[in-house]
């Protein structure tokens, strides 16, 4: 007897033993890959189409159409709750692609569409009340977007965890924990926390190697997310670069004073993306 | 020429502002600019002399423009930066995804400070010491009731002209070490006791409340756990009340008079200003 199971875009088919088989199946995904590394440019871009993203170079289609693939036909974890698996991904792929050319619009345009709306599990809630609703605080302040944790399973995100199985209410806790973790740290950088109080930016570059130092393993976007939920500035911008050190290189016919105000090169200290 | 130049005077920038532009030529209808100055009386000048004197291609020769509206107070050029792209761009800003595009009915004027207003309200830019300044009051628009912005935001209304911030004067080729000496002498000289802690500040370290009367003096960090005791989950405060006066300060405006520019701009009388005739006239 066989079982074909559609959960939203996840194909599922069950097997159970036949007469001649009896090794038991686990749900397993069973819509084999196509051969997309064998088809020809035209046919890729119909079929990157109908997931919404707009046609691109040959090699890059083809590794587009298996990483979709990957994802719509991922192993579903038994203790998952009922939260549709592909809501991120139909919300991923509802986002015209152009978007990706906004870089670090990508990994979180899945999150931004999915609103968090599992509660944390009661044991896990710890006694102190100010405690808890610094968590919660912390929590939707980091939420403050729409970003969602439940979306991380499925996620294209460059954090999502290598072992893609996880609960939903596991990658809650997972990053929640981590943001704890960069607040704790900021808080214990005298130095670092004395830059931010006084409003300088920090280059998230650097910001980075310390979280990476510490163990801290957050991903660029969430951990955008945090900074801005704080209103922490940042810079992608090289250290020893600013906007205005770059600005007064590029001078035109009215001098450094015409130049600072103008609009050349100065969108690269924003990275446009935000 | 013989004199050597040994003497440098570094001016700093100390105001950012994000202004909006409006046409008020009747062959363009109202349109809207954006852009990001530190000297918004020179800007504006450059956007009307037009794009060989220094103002923008996209506002050349499709004047005249009035400079109406100007937020201002972002502590560095890159948060003011971040803060135009965003406000020009607002349906590809992520932290705008819940403001709706512009309705038919809406002007582009009414339909730039819709955003703007929304803009004031979330993050990143929500507990930062910003100031919302309409420039001409004939444009000047309320806020919509459920846009109000957040109670440290005042709005403001006037021109104003931006100071420079200045720097004392240094010899070149020995700036690090005399900046160094210079930051010692201070120590040595002033070290004070931090008001909460009770500790030593350095003066690198220092925020002292800046109403004359008090003048009392903490560590930056010690200060910013005092403030943010209201507001547990973030890390950057946005106002409280000095330990030692009880006068309620804004963390901008702490910040601001220890970089010595708590005055990063001074209002101007129109009269004061070189500009067109009618500015002068009373409303």
């Amino acid at each position: 007897m066989h079982i074909s199971v559609v959960l939203n875009n996840v194909f599922l088919f069950v097997s159970s033993a036949s007469s001649h088989n009896k090794r038991r199946r686990t749900l397993v995904a069973i819509t084999p890959l196509p051969h997309y590394s064998d088809m020809d440019t035209p046919e890729l871009k119909n079929k990157l189409t109908r997931f919404g993203v707009r046609p691109l170079p040959k090699r890059q289609m083809i590794l587009k159409l298996k990483e979709i693939h990957q994802y719509t036909h991922q192993l579903v974890s038994s203790d998952s709750e009922g939260e549709a698996p592909s809501a991120g991904c139909t919300a991923r792929t509802k986002h015209p692609h152009t978007s990706s050319e906004v870089p670090g619009n990508r990994p979180a345009s899945c999150a931004q569409r999915v609103t968090f709306k599992e509660p944390r599990a009661p044991a896990a809630v710890s006694p102190l009340k100010p405690h808890r609703e610094e968590e919660a605080e912390l929590l939707s302040a980091s939420q403050g977007s729409n970003t969602s944790s439940t979306a991380a399973k499925l996620c294209l995100s460059s954090d999502s965890d290598s072992d893609g199985g996880i609960s939903a209410s596991q990658a809650v806790n997972r990053l929640q924990d981590r943001l704890r973790a960069v607040r704790s740290l900021i808080l214990s950088d005298s130095r670092l926390y004395s830059q931010i109080l006084q409003y300088q930016p920090l280059v998230l570059s650097q910001l980075q190697e310390r979280l990476k130092a510490a163990g801290i393993r957050l991903g660029a976007a969430k951990l955008v997310d945090y900074l801005d939920s704080q209103c922490i500035t940042f810079t992608t911008a090289k250290p020893g670069q600013s906007a205005s050190s770059r600005r007064r290189g590029k001078r035109t016919a009215k001098g450094t004073k015409a130049a600072r105000d103008r609009g050349v090169g100065r969108k690269r200290a924003v990275t446009a993306m935000i | 020429m013989v004199y050597m130049l040994t003497l440098r005077c570094y001016l700093l920038e100390s105001f950012f502002g994000v202004y909006m532009l409006y046409c008020t030529n009747p062959k363009f209808k109202g349109r809207i600019y954006i852009g990001f100055t530190v000297n918004p009386e020179r800007r504006i000048g450059q956007h009307n002399a037009g794009r060989h004197r220094g103002g923008a291609k996209r506002t050349s020769g499709r004047g005249p423009w009035e400079m109406v509206l100007i937020i201002h107070g972002f502590p560095s050029d890159i948060a003011a930066l971040r803060f135009e792209w965003a406000w020009q761009h607002p349906h590809s800003s992520r932290r705008l995804s819940h403001v709706s595009r512009r309705s038919k009915k809406e002007s582009s004027l009414q339909f730039h400070w819709r955003v703007v207003s929304n803009m004031l309200r979330v993050a990143p830019w929500n507990r930062l010491p910003l100031t919302a300044r309409w420039l001409k009051q004939e444009y000047r628009m309320d806020f919509e009731p459920h846009l109000q912005p957040p109670l440290h935001i005042p709005i403001a209304f006037g021109s104003v002209r931006a100071k420079k911030k200045k720097l004392p004067l240094q010899s070149a080729g020995e700036e690090e070490e005399e900046k160094e000496e210079k930051e010692e002498k201070e120590e040595e000289e002033e070290t004070s006791r931090c008001f909460l802690c009770k500790g030593l500040v350095k003066v690198s370290e220092k925020l002292s409340c800046f109403h004359p009367s008090c003048g009392m003096s903490t560590h930056v960090i010690c200060l910013a756990k005092h403030f943010l005791k209201s507001e547990p989950s973030h890390l950057l405060p946005v106002e409280g009340d000095c330990p030692a006066c009880r006068r309620s300060v804004l963390w901008g405006s702490l910040v601001r008079h220890k970089h010595c520019c708590f005055g990063d701009l001074e209002e101007i009388t129109p009269s004061a200003s070189q500009r067109h005739w009618a500015d002068e006239l009373q409303i």
